[in-house]
């Protein structure tokens, strides 16, 4: 790695910390961020080193020397204090500085540093305190006042720290140690091909992506209209990791048992700008017949979707009934559960509407960027013929990833969604080689005593664990050291097992 | 050879698992020739070779599994020579020193190679693991069993005392982990052995005044971000209980006069026992009940799939409301609560006129409570 590698350019994702604070946010020369109900812009730390300290000053990030903190001198005085807090009284009038005087202060650009001095002074209680009762006061004042944060690059662990403070809820409630046990019990490393499932923000998508390093292949399964790419954005992956993975949609999935193999159209050709909706990105080899009978899961989903997808629009699959008896059975089934999880799709759908509105800021951003690029290109031949390119290389992806999973050499499949695993895992399962592993979390125990139960029927796995991971923090200080106050219940439930070559008895 | 990348058949050499049954597997390398006596009978290794991995194997009294390598089924059968780190902590390690390809990590100390197989399984294939072992034979151990696991390419396994004698790299490594008594006495030669644009650092120990001292250290040193974590491991057994529901008498027992008869004949005593069904376990073990329970799991969860479709139109149902008038919303909403509730099955699991059964999976009633305190810390770039 040379030493430019490690700094900070424009257009990188960075993160900024403040405590356990973390958020994304995109590097753009001369483009106000909001954070902290502060107001400023990101310039100053490009061409820096990550990992640098910044403060905010005039709406500019100032680079500042990191102090080495030294708490360790407070040895034994903290405890052998006559001081308690048997006079003190909790009242406002404890501290001089008014509200507004301090406002102005700082808006009179008074350093965070400078401004806790001053509280200190005018604190009537502060010197009657102990040293412990002091230090926490000045943390807590820290806290509040010091707009300092460092900068760092994106990585698993601060990603998934941040969605879990955030909103847990977004990412099913998986905490890092769940996650972390996810990715050593399904052996991920370089080299492997991976099945994800997922619906916790691309967070597990991007951890396995993070570990395989550019060396495998990943294929994600998306819900709905298209990958949620965007929230790969936020690891700001090389482009070398970012071709190992492959976009597959679950509407596909049944169908992958169907031995027919896809193909991208090549009649349409890159400079069709009038790309109709009718034309076909994806046509199916038919080998014997040309009956067009089409495969009815698919069929049927795409209809329920009433949603105009580009891609799924074009995506059409035809293929060739085998035996006409046999296939009636099939569409029947088929189509129910079809049928099912298109109503699925329509309430998540509503959910993801709403995770839209309330998105973050940093996505905000983003989603503005691409709007204003957007705009700049009023030349709209050139836009239908990105349109068209962009539906040929996500149907050349899927064409791809089908290939993938078909030849069955799969050595991991991870399942982390919103939606009872069951289904997913009995539909995928035999597409993993023999003696790989399995791992499905689900914040719910139920769904994966389900999942265990059916597995076991469904044979050719064994080494089941139903496992949880307890995870407590402690706070280390001299004389002051306990379990941190709040903790979590639960991270959820992982269940893994071991396939086997499956026997005939 | 089998450790450095999945592959399909086993060849003469190979380190395989035997999976035997839960909590049941042996570890060997195969040697064509060799015979190995398993419970359930004598094993010719030559049998083994160019098998799947995966394969079902039978032997006289019965069949296991032969299995591909990974760290976490070495961790679990590796001859051990100290006391080692297992997966639930080497996981959550993995993670917060922020391992991947590429990465440089250093050891101290090597003891008996759990947490360095699963490091190099991490960092493969363009990382390395410098790991370090003041034990001489078991320094040699490490390095041998690196060698027949095909790794050593990725690993230096160095005999020293770090506490005396320090790391002596120089600023080359992303992350460092310390399983060390005195971990205090190396993070000054840590602090060397890390990049000059920082990284982070790990101490495993098992004492809160290990964790305390190299907390001061760690701090006095210029790492920052110091956290502490306990991370321990739940297993839940799935099983199906059966509770036996308790005789309350007749609700008719009352007589005119105000006393109570008591009914002696109530056949209690032999029902009253709780009886459950580990369903752990291999296939072999399973038994027609099982398979009979299976199905009857079926047809509820059949239930549940249709009850989750029903779910997803009420969300969009209230959905619609919540944009409509707000008056109207209350009354409706109740009437779907009112349809929400089940009476045609029992939630969780099904009741006669004897017993409630229900499938759970319940925490095992021992399990390890504490392994060690793992303290990560961050050093930044100084500049």
């Amino acid at each position: 790695m040379t030493s430019t590698d490690n700094l900070v350019k424009d257009g990188d994702r960075v993160m900024l910390k403040k405590g356990d604070n973390l958020r994304v946010f995109q590097v753009h020369k001369g483009r106000e961020i909001f954070l902290e109900k502060m107001k400023f812009k990101l310039d100053g730390i490009i061409g820096e080193t990550y990992g640098s300290l910044f403060e905010v000053k005039d709406g500019e990030m100032v680079k500042i020397v990191r102090q080495i903190e030294n708490e360790t001198s407070t040895d034994d005085k903290g405890i052998d204090t006559e001081k308690d807090n048997r006079h003190l009284l909790d009242q406002d009038s404890n501290q001089k500085l008014k509200q507004e005087e301090i406002e102005q202060m700082k808006k009179d650009g008074i350093s965070g540093a400078h401004l806790i001095d001053q509280l200190i002074e005018n604190s009537a209680t502060f010197q009657s305190k102990t040293e412990f009762s002091q230090a926490k006061w000045v943390k807590k004042k820290k806290k509040k006042h010091l707009n300092q944060f460092t900068v760092l690059r994106p990585s698993t662990r601060l990603l998934c720290e941040m969605h879990w403070s955030k909103g847990p809820s977004r990412i099913c409630n998986l905490r890092i140690d769940s996650l972390s046990q996810m990715l050593t019990m399904g052996n991920i490393r370089a080299g492997s091909t991976v099945m994800v499932v997922e619906s916790c923000l691309g967070l597990v998508t991007g951890a396995v992506l993070e570990r395989l390093g550019g060396f495998g292949k990943v294929i994600s399964f998306y819900h709905g209209d298209s990958p949620m790419k965007c929230n790969l954005d936020n690891y700001d992956f090389s482009k070398e990791i970012m071709d190992t993975l492959y976009n597959y949609p679950l509407e596909l999935v049944n169908s992958l048992k169907h031995k027919t193999e896809l193909r991208v159209n090549d009649d349409v050709s890159m400079e069709t700008a009038d790309l109709t909706d009718e034309s076909k990105c994806i046509k199916v080899e038919q080998d014997k017949d040309k009956s067009d009978n089409i495969v009815p899961s698919v069929e049927n989903v795409i209809k329920d979707s009433n949603v105009v997808i580009d891609t799924k629009a074009d995506v059409e699959m035809e293929s060739e009934s085998k035996n006409e008896s046999e296939s009636k059975t099939e569409t029947r089934t088929e189509s129910d559960l079809a049928e099912g999880e298109g109503q699925l799709k329509v309430a998540d759908r509503s959910v993801e509407k709403t995770d839209n509105r309330e998105g973050d800021c940093e996505q905000k951003t983003g989603g503005k960027r691409r709007g204003k690029k957007w705009n700049k290109r009023d030349n709209k031949v050139k836009k239908t013929k990105e349109r068209a390119e962009a539906k040929i290389l996500r149907a050349k992806e899927i064409v791809d990833a089908r290939r993938i999973i078909q030849e069955k050499n799969v050595d991991c499949l991870i399942v982390a969604t919103k939606f009872h695993p069951t289904p997913i895992v009995l539909a995928l399962v035999d597409y993993v080689n023999p003696s790989r592993q399995i791992v499905v979390y689900s914040q719910f125990k139920e769904a994966l005593e389900d999942c265990y139960v059916y597995l076991r029927e469904h044979k050719g796995l064994v080494n089941y664990r139903l496992t949880e991971t307890w995870l407590r923090e402690y706070q280390v200080l001299p004389n002051r050291t306990h379990p941190v106050i709040q903790m979590s219940g639960t991270g959820g439930y992982v269940l893994t097992a071991t396939t086997v070559v499956k026997s005939p008895n | 050879m089998s450790f450095a990348k999945y592959k399909s058949n086993i060849e003469n050499g190979d380190t395989v698992m035997l999976y035997l049954g839960f909590d049941n597997m042996h570890t060997l390398v195969i040697k064509d020739g060799d015979t190995f006596q398993t419970r359930y009978g004598a094993l010719r290794h030559s049998h083994l070779i160019g098998k799947q991995y995966g394969s079902r194997v039978y032997c006289k009294k019965g069949y296991l599994y032969v299995l591909h390598p990974t760290p976490e089924l070495w961790t679990v059968n590796l001859p051990h020579r100290t006391q080692i780190l297992y997966s639930t902590d080497i996981s959550f390690i993995t993670m917060q020193l922020d391992l991947r390809p590429g990465s440089i990590v250093v050891e101290s100390g090597t003891g008996s190679g759990s947490l360095s197989h699963s490091i190099i399984r991490t960092i493969a294939p363009t990382g390395h693991l410098h790991t370090f072992e003041f034990h001489d034979q078991r320094a040699k151990v490490a390095a041998e069993e690196f060698d027949i696991h095909g790794i050593s390419e990725y690993v230096t396994v160095t005999h020293r005392d770090v506490c005396q004698d320090g790391f002596q790299l120089d600023h080359i490594a992303d992350a460092v982990f310390l399983d060390l008594p005195k971990p205090w006495e190396v993070i000054d030669s840590a602090k060397g052995a890390l990049k000059h644009q920082g990284g982070r650092i790990c101490s495993f120990s098992p004492c809160i005044e290990q964790v305390q001292r190299t907390c001061n250290t760690l701090t006095s040193n210029g790492f920052v971000e110091l956290k502490t974590f306990e991370c321990l491991l739940r297993n839940h057994d799935v099983r199906t209980v059966n509770l036996p529901l308790p005789d309350l008498g007749p609700s008719d027992l009352v007589l005119h006069d105000g006393s109570v008869t008591i009914n002696s004949s109530t056949d209690n005593g032999k029902q009253n026992d709780i009886t459950e069904e580990t369903d752990t376990g291999t296939e072999s073990e399973k038994t027609d009940k099982d398979f009979i329970d299976a199905n009857c799991l079926k047809t509820e969860s059949e239930e549940q799939i249709v009850d989750t479709s029903d779910k997803s139109k009420r969300k969009i149902d209230s959905n619609d409301l919540r944009d409509s008038n707000s008056d109207t919303k209350r009354p409706r909403f109740d009437k779907l609560k009112l349809q929400n509730t089940r009476h045609d099955f029992d939630l969780i699991g099904c009741k006669d006129d004897k017993s409630f059964f229900f499938k759970t999976s319940a925490p095992t009633l021992q399990m390890p409570g504490h392994t060690g305190f793992l303290t990560f810390a961050t050093l930044y770039h100084s500049n």
